[in-house]
């Protein structure tokens, strides 16, 4: 868990605060932090801070302390000894190959020289996006990319931290702005029309018809810049989530054909990215669902870590009576199964599928049991362990149950899925970068 | 009336902000001052006339001054007003 708060329900009071904190560090760097703007802040403040966690309080106070970086004003903690002022680069990175980003955050106030000001900049916006803090992070890529103007990455960070913190209105205007310069670099086309794909998904289906069209001209000129200067572009995961953004713009936009032809390419040109095999998997379920089937195999060879080419292929066998391929499939996808709606569907499955291969009784009902203990309220898990203890009643072999066929899985839902670890994909394509 | 044991446990954006160097995060109007009544422990006790200390349960490095029992806001403030000359200025020293 990264937040602070709870997992399913992080704090609006939190957020408020944050917004509030970098209110006043605007307001201090301008000399009006005693004025009555500045005090009327505190009178919000005050009125949110009873209602913050103690973990909630322990970061945003971190956050404080950090945001004095932006005008240059950090003071940095006195650690005890020169001894353990020595060992803070090594502990820092320790902290952050660890994945324990509030110790980074942390041991960066005793040390924030450990490296160049955009580079601890860039350390810091990483932190508090790894925490789910998007628009602290997005502070800190701004900060970075100020101090270092011709870094590659750094703007392209913060737009992107501001599409993952749900900032459409702000990251929108910055990706036109991007595409619309021509000094932009591609990694930040790339990332603008990555912005512009997730920000047409909350407006309008008019309204967004034309951000799926500038995402297409936007992913179009960003592979176009691919100089000996620009080779940013073409690491793989940047690449291919660019071109996968853009597959996705067409399908959006009716393009069927155009997004079909986007797709072989992209799979062509990148056949280890068990993403774009999901995705086009997904394009051809109603269309091709051979061919569907095809790729989602080919996610499940090239070792994706989603439940879904598991869950979109275990159907499709299931509904083809291919039951060993279900039990291989259901086991395996219940590795990587998220929730446990989809471990049940995947328990049904291997309950239908082993009942349907003559598995001795308790094992089907032990795994019928499972998938109603993890989703009770899955009317068709029940109407399948039911119709299973009727036949086994009646005396007849568990084969010959009148199993309900399953219904799809959400395609929707991947899509959701998909799209929303795409950005995090981009974020580590960009971390190379940087 | 929230109060703090220490200058430390205030909220940041009430420390003021000459204060940085001991509370890096401070935020607060370096117009304020910071007051302290006292020296004894920051536990459960009367501290004044019908006003009781009750630290916080649910948040260390936090506490209450409520009245000993329940009474009339007004009767609640005139007691806080009446402390008013037990207060002290209590900042530690600004290098």
């Amino acid at each position: 868990m990264s937040h602070p708060s709870t997992e399913s329900s992080p704090s609006s009071h939190y957020f408020r605060f944050q917004e509030l904190l970098k209110k006043l560090q605007d307001l201090m760097a301008a000399g009006e932090g005693d004025s009555l703007a500045g005090d009327s802040v505190r009178d919000e403040m005050d009125a949110l801070w009873p209602h913050l966690t103690e973990d909630e309080g322990r970061r945003l106070r971190g956050l404080s302390a950090d945001l004095y970086a932006l005008s240059g004003e950090e003071i940095p903690r006195t650690t005890t000894s020169q001894k353990t002022r020595d060992e803070l680069p090594l502990r820092i990175k320790q902290a952050f190959e660890g994945e324990r980003f509030d110790e980074v955050l942390e041991l960066l106030r005793f040390h924030p020289e450990f490296l160049p000001r955009h580079a601890v900049a860039y350390l810091r916006g990483r932190c508090w996006l790894e925490l789910d803090d998007f628009l602290p992070a997005a502070w800190f890529f701004d900060l970075a990319a100020s101090l270092e103007p011709g870094h590659p990455s750094y703007a392209a960070m913060a737009l992107n931290a501001l599409s993952m913190g749900g900032r459409y209105d702000e990251a929108v205007a910055r990706a036109h702005r991007a595409a619309a310069d021509s000094s932009s670099s591609s990694v930040l086309l790339m990332t603008a029309a990555q912005a512009l794909f997730t920000a047409a998904k909350h407006i309008s289906e008019e309204k967004a018809r034309t951000l799926y069209e500038r995402v297409i001209e936007t992913v179009t000129a960003a592979l176009a810049h691919q100089g000996p200067t620009d080779r940013l572009v073409n690491l793989p995961g940047l690449r291919s989530a660019g071109r996968l953004c853009r597959a996705m713009a067409h399908e959006r936009l009716g393009n069927v054909s155009e997004a079909g032809r986007e797709y072989d390419a992209l799979l062509k040109d990148d056949p280890t990215d068990t993403r774009s095999w999901l995705i086009a998997g997904l394009f051809d379920l109603g269309r091709d669902p051979r061919r569907a089937d095809e790729r989602f195999e080919r996610a499940i060879r090239g070792g994706t870590s989603s439940p879904w080419p598991y869950l979109f292929l275990g159907h499709s066998r299931l509904l083809a009576r291919d039951y060993k391929r279900v039990v291989e499939l259901a086991q395996y996808g219940l590795n990587f199964a998220q929730t446990n709606s989809e471990r049940a569907i995947l328990f049904e499955w291997l309950g239908i599928a082993q009942a349907e291969l003559s598995a001795p009784v308790d094992l089907v009902r032990y795994l019928f049991d499972a998938a109603v203990t993890l989703d009770p309220v899955n009317m068709n898990i029940r109407r399948n362990r039911e119709a299973f203890e009727q036949a086994i009643g009646a005396g007849a072999l568990a084969s010959s149950a009148a199993f309900a066929p399953p219904p799809m899985p959400d395609i929707d839902q991947a899509r959701e899925a998909v799209e929303a670890q795409q950005a995090r994909s981009s974020v580590a394509a960009m971390g190379l970068a940087a | 009336m929230s109060v703090a044991p220490r200058l430390e446990d205030l909220p940041m954006h009430r420390v003021p902000v000459r204060f940085r160097r001991i509370v890096p995060d401070a935020r607060g109007n370096d117009g304020d001052r910071i007051w302290g009544h006292g020296d004894g422990a920051f536990v459960a006790c009367s501290v004044a006339k019908g006003l009781v200390l009750r630290p916080d349960e649910k948040r260390s490095g936090h506490g209450f001054v409520e009245p000993e029992s329940t009474v009339p806001l007004q009767r609640y403030e005139e007691d806080l007003a009446a402390t008013a000359r037990e207060w002290s200025i209590d900042e530690p020293p600004v290098d």
